[in-house]
């Protein structure tokens, strides 16, 4: 059993459950009185359908030209809000919410551009061929260097993900509620650490969203 | 319990509790080290190493010119590997992303440093042949001392540690300045030393030369000029080359503005090394492992740059 097809089952399976868990935040977070982040949860969305489709062609849920508008939509849109926020806030600053940076826009601007290029660079497959026998198109040799690129964003990206996890312990986001009240003259109000829907669930798809991808990248190099 | 009760439902603050701080510069070279393992765990993923060939074709070479008790330990595991192919390197991929975790999750951060020493130290022996250091092929370009002997080395260095907050340098904070010293300078001035008395058989243009097959075209003719470049340059080369990482090697006895200018240039050559002699651990031949040694040079020497201390005038007096 060298041929590791169930290691595409595996991973088709997980982002079709990140696909679906960030399908549901998206639901509930007005009726829950919570906020998350929109755009990234939208693209968690798509592109948890769009790579579980990738491994499993017979999940592919679009045609490919779909998915590539898609993404190019995606790219333009995290370009945009990448730009609106250094011009808010500068290349060091922090959000409105003192959580995210930049980088936040930047790495998902990345990922929307590997999903672009998986789509443009992957060998094509018969439609309801068993299990996707990923590899690069002929003509993409010249570009064998962008995909590293974007596997060294992605695991750059996920132990930074990890790392913050431990930012939303309920201990710790209790102590940050307290300080903000504190700061905010003692009214008592949900901060945004507290208003923030599940953020290390959210940070959990994000890993494994940078886990998949980087994987389905590597076998393109 | 979910996320969402968690935050609704907050838990009284103990006294040992600590904020939450961003990363500060050992916590972001910790990072670094996780980062390059969750690499090496995405490319243990590649199908080539859930086949049969792995073990034998990857690892069994490795076992050529050691002693005999290291030489056959490595092909009876190699074998092994061969035989259990799927299992074993599901294992691997598996203790790889582990590492990764627990390092870059703070409350396992040790775990995760005391993991990365095991695992590199038996990835050496088993997987890197201890680097060809006994077998006398070791070459800086082919990752000399053996890359992962040098993620059990930044493992700990880069220990958090509350002693000597004042340390010259990053690395400095567990062991000490003197110690730190001994490291980088045994790690550069080895690399020097196989740099100048180097067996004749890993001549830089045979190795660049050996490295174009299953590489992309660009890389290919990147490794062929490069060849061209040292093929009729042997003695010369190896005398500058051994001269530049004595330089790189000494920097850490030298002030502090001197020192960041080599520890530069050891970053430039950590650089160098990683994409002209290793092409970048061989990831697009479908065959790498890891990145090889040439991006743990470059974080090894952001763990030496010499920390701004007040009236602090040489990398030496700010550990006194």
């Amino acid at each position: 059993m060298s041929d590791p097809s169930w290691l595409l089952d595996l991973f088709a399976a997980v982002m079709l459950a990140v696909s679906a868990y960030c399908a549901v935040r998206l639901v509930v977070v007005r009726r829950l009185h919570r906020t998350l982040h929109y755009g990234v949860n939208s693209a968690h969305v798509a592109m948890g359908l769009a790579m579980s489709g990738m491994l499993v062609p017979v999940l592919n849920a679009w045609p490919n030209p779909v998915w590539e508008a898609l993404f190019a939509g995606f790219a333009v849109s995290f370009a945009f809000q990448s730009a609106s926020f250094v011009a808010r806030h500068g290349l060091t600053g922090l959000s409105r919410d003192h959580f995210h940076r930049v980088t936040h826009y930047l790495t998902h601007l990345v990922m929307s551009f590997a999903m672009l290029y998986m789509y443009l660079a992957a060998a094509p497959v018969p439609a309801h061929a068993a299990a996707m026998a990923m590899g690069p198109a002929p003509g993409t040799a010249a570009f064998v260097g962008l995909p590293l690129v974007f596997i060294l964003v992605l695991c750059a990206s996920a132990v930074w993900h990890v790392d913050a996890l431990s930012r939303f312990t309920p201990a710790v986001v209790a102590a940050a509620v307290r300080a903000g009240a504190a700061s905010r003259g003692g009214e008592v109000g949900a901060g945004p650490e507290a208003r923030w829907l599940a953020p290390r669930l959210e940070m959990g798809c994000h890993i494994a969203m940078c886990a998949a991808m980087a994987f389905m990248l590597v076998l393109l190099l | 319990m979910n996320e969402a009760s968690a935050v609704e439902s907050p838990v009284a603050p103990t006294a040992t509790e600590a904020p939450w701080d961003p990363p500060d510069r050992r916590r972001t070279l910790q990072l670094a080290l996780a980062a390059l393992w969750f690499l090496d765990a995405v490319l243990q993923l590649q199908p080539f190493m859930f086949s049969r060939s792995f073990g034998p074709l990857m690892l069994g070479p490795t076992a050529r010119g050691n002693p005999g008790i290291v030489a056959h330990s490595i092909t009876d595991v190699s074998r092994s590997i061969g035989q259990h192919s799927v299992g074993a390197n599901a294992a691997f991929v598996l203790v790889q992303f582990l590492i990764a975790f627990a390092i870059a999750h703070r409350p396992t951060v040790r775990l995760g440093l005391v993991l990365s020493v095991a695992w590199s130290l038996l990835v050496w022996w088993f997987g890197e042949g201890l680097g060809g250091v006994l077998a006398g092929t070791a070459s800086p370009l082919t990752g000399a001392p053996g890359a992962v002997l040098l993620y059990a080395v930044l493992a700990v260095l880069l220990w958090p540690t509350a002693r000597r907050p004042a340390a010259p340098c990053t690395a400095a904070r567990l062991v000490g300045p003197p110690v730190a010293k001994v490291l980088w300078v045994a790690i550069w001035g080895w690399l020097a030393g196989i740099a100048f008395f180097g067996s004749p058989t890993r001549h830089p243009g045979t190795l660049l030369a050996g490295l174009e097959a299953g590489e992309p075209r660009w890389l290919a003719a990147l490794n062929r000029h490069a060849a061209d470049l040292v093929a009729s340059r042997g003695p010369l080369l190896a005398v500058v080359v051994g001269l530049l990482f004595v330089v790189i090697a000494v920097a850490v006895f030298l002030p502090t503005r001197p020192a960041r200018v080599v520890l530069a240039v050891a970053m430039v050559v950590g650089l160098a090394i990683w994409v002209v002699g290793e092409d970048f651990g061989t990831v697009f031949s479908g065959s790498g492992t890891d990145p090889n040694s040439g991006p743990l040079l470059v974080l090894l020497a952001v763990a030496y740059w010499p920390l701004r201390r007040a009236g602090s005038r040489r990398w030496v007096e700010a550990a006194a």
